[in-house]
């Protein structure tokens, strides 16, 4: 067994006590290799051949007239590795492995196994990820379930590529799906900036993976590009930005999440913007603004008319209101926003001559904070497929935590809470 | 000029019932100087973006478009930015995070003596 096969199936869970379940799925005693293992059941970890046709077609081919039973975009990373979700009712986690080994387009097949040893996740960053343990996400990932039906679409200045291919070692390649630049069709969605992949990485960096950070959220993601290396981009763009991301989820039949951190005064094109969400039935998760300002930037402030709308806040680590974040009445909630670790490109980009370093970094700011309360309320609506976005963003304001003399104004319902909003 | 937008462009939206009507798009070009160009086309909910000419201003071309019968609004192309934090936390993050990134890489590096 390779190293890298080893990486890619071994998943880490942070419990106090024996857990029963993993992301939704039952975790069943199976043996495999000769030795008692615990896995979750139907979910499995596959390795794709490269040569010809998507390897979710091939997953299908192998299951023959199960082909139902698979949830999962079909991408797989650079090295060929996916995630596929099946319907545990039909397809146990050791039936499903002997069946797809058996297809010539699977390198191999395994399902994903647990490590009760260890209570935290692998990740080396985990421990300076202050604001996981805010939010409670461990004890929400334990009662998240992902069932590839839910996308978080990250409309920011783009992500980590080489070529067209996602190129970071924390962003499974098998989760992140890139999308449009926006400002240069013709051009991949190459973050030139840092700020898109740090807000990537908060939502999605591979959790469990023994490298790196981890991320909230390990159902897809969709990124596009919609601003510059200075962190530009015009009103058209963000309207162009929600058109992609809601015709991608639609693409899929995904309830769709965005992410937003750009803002500034109402317009028109920014209303037309929010018509598309409120049409799709989309959620739109955005920041309050840096500005210490006694207003809300829109779109976030659209919060205050629209429960499509999710307009967030930031508080530092030892959970006061920070001093740049915006207040008002339209703040719904407000989330980790100081010295957040994450993600950020292997190569030079203009963060970097503000002091942000390669491969992983330190941000602070409301754009931090945001992804916080996208990822949760992914986790919220890929448990819960028949909420719409205005009962998602209910149940995210009504789980979260209050601060004791905190003004509305300052925390909106209060600090988001993933394991209540999942419980 | 106005430093909020871009200095050469407008977003459009036509009013509902004439999105679909070729002649509408005529329409809201006569209104322009010939030299003035819409990318792409109107998009599913009506809206435009036109490059103008150094000719008209963005003001000017705003004002005419607002009086033209199938336009919903007409507006400059505003700029829209993300909201960074203050510099002093920037500056405050910037050691912090170079240690944090060294301490990563000698995990990662412990790690990778261990496995292999």
């Amino acid at each position: 067994m390779t190293e890298m096969k080893q990486n890619a199936m071994t998943e880490t869970v942070m419990m106090k006590e024996k857990p029963t379940h993993f992301m939704g799925s039952k975790i069943i005693t199976m043996e495999w290799n000769g030795q008692e293992v615990q896995a979750a059941e139907g979910q499995f970890v596959y390795r794709a051949r490269t040569e010809g046709g998507s390897s979710i077609d091939r997953a299908r081919r192998a299951l023959r007239g199960n082909a139902s039973v698979l949830h999962g975009t079909g991408a797989v990373d650079d090295r060929g590795v996916g995630v596929l979700f099946a319907d545990p009712d039909l397809l146990s986690g050791e039936h499903g492995a002997t069946i797809m080994e058996k297809d010539p387009g699977i390198e191999w097949m395994e399902p994903v196994m647990l490590d009760h040893g260890c209570l935290d996740p692998n990740d080396p960053g985990y421990s300076q990820q202050w604001g996981l343990k805010t939010v409670e996400a461990p004890d929400g990932w334990d009662l998240a379930k992902v069932n590839g039906k839910v996308v978080v679409a990250v409309l920011d200045s783009g992500a980590p590529l080489r070529g067209s291919a996602l190129d970071h070692e924390d962003l499974n390649g098998a989760q992140f799906i890139i999308g449009l630049n926006v400002l240069s069709s013709s051009s991949p969605a190459l973050d030139d900036n840092g700020h898109g992949t740090h807000v990537a990485g908060i939502v999605g960096a591979w959790r469990g993976n023994g490298i790196g950070v981890a991320g909230l959220w390990n159902g897809t993601v969709y990124i596009v590009k919609l601003f510059d290396k200075n962190k530009h981009g015009t009103q058209i763009s963000f309207n162009d930005g929600v058109r992609e991301a809601v015709s991608f989820a639609q693409s899929i039949d995904a309830r769709l999440v965005i992410n937003y951190s750009g803002g500034g005064p109402d317009n028109g094109a920014r209303r037309v913007a929010l018509e598309r969400i409120v049409d799709a039935g989309a959620l739109l998760v955005a920041a309050v603004g840096n500005e210490r300002s006694e207003s809300v930037l829109y779109p976030a402030a659209y919060a205050a008319a629209d429960e499509h709308v999710i307009a967030v806040a930031s508080v530092e680590k030892n959970l006061r209101h920070s001093v740049f974040s915006n207040r008002g009445h339209s703040v719904t909630v407000a989330a980790p926003g100081e010295d957040v670790l994450s993600t950020t490109p292997n190569y030079r980009v203009t963060l970097n001559d503000e002091g942000l370093s390669q491969t992983y970094g330190k941000l602070s700011g409301t754009s931090q904070a945001t992804p916080f309360v996208s990822a949760i309320a992914a986790m919220v609506w890929a448990k819960w497929p028949d909420l719409t976005a205005e009962k998602v963003r209910q149940r995210i304001e009504n789980t979260a935590t209050a601060v004791a003399g905190g003004a509305r104004e300052d925390f909106g319902a209060g600090i988001v809470n993933a394991s209540r909003a999942l419980t | 000029m106005r430093d909020d937008a871009v200095p050469d462009q407008i977003v459009v939206r036509l009013k509902r019932g004439v999105r679909d009507d070729p002649r509408a798009r005529q329409l809201v070009m006569s209104c322009l100087p010939g030299e003035a160009r819409l990318r792409g086309n109107f998009d599913d909910y009506g809206l435009g973006l036109i490059e103008l000419p150094s000719s008209i201003s963005v003001d000017d071309a705003v004002r005419k478009l607002t009086d033209c019968e199938v336009v919903e609004f007409a507006e400059p192309n505003f700029v829209e930015i993300i909201s960074s934090a203050p510099r002093s936390h920037d500056s405050a993050r910037a050691s912090v995070a170079s240690d944090m990134h060294a301490a990563l890489h000698a995990a990662y590096s412990a790690d990778a003596t261990r496995k292999s």
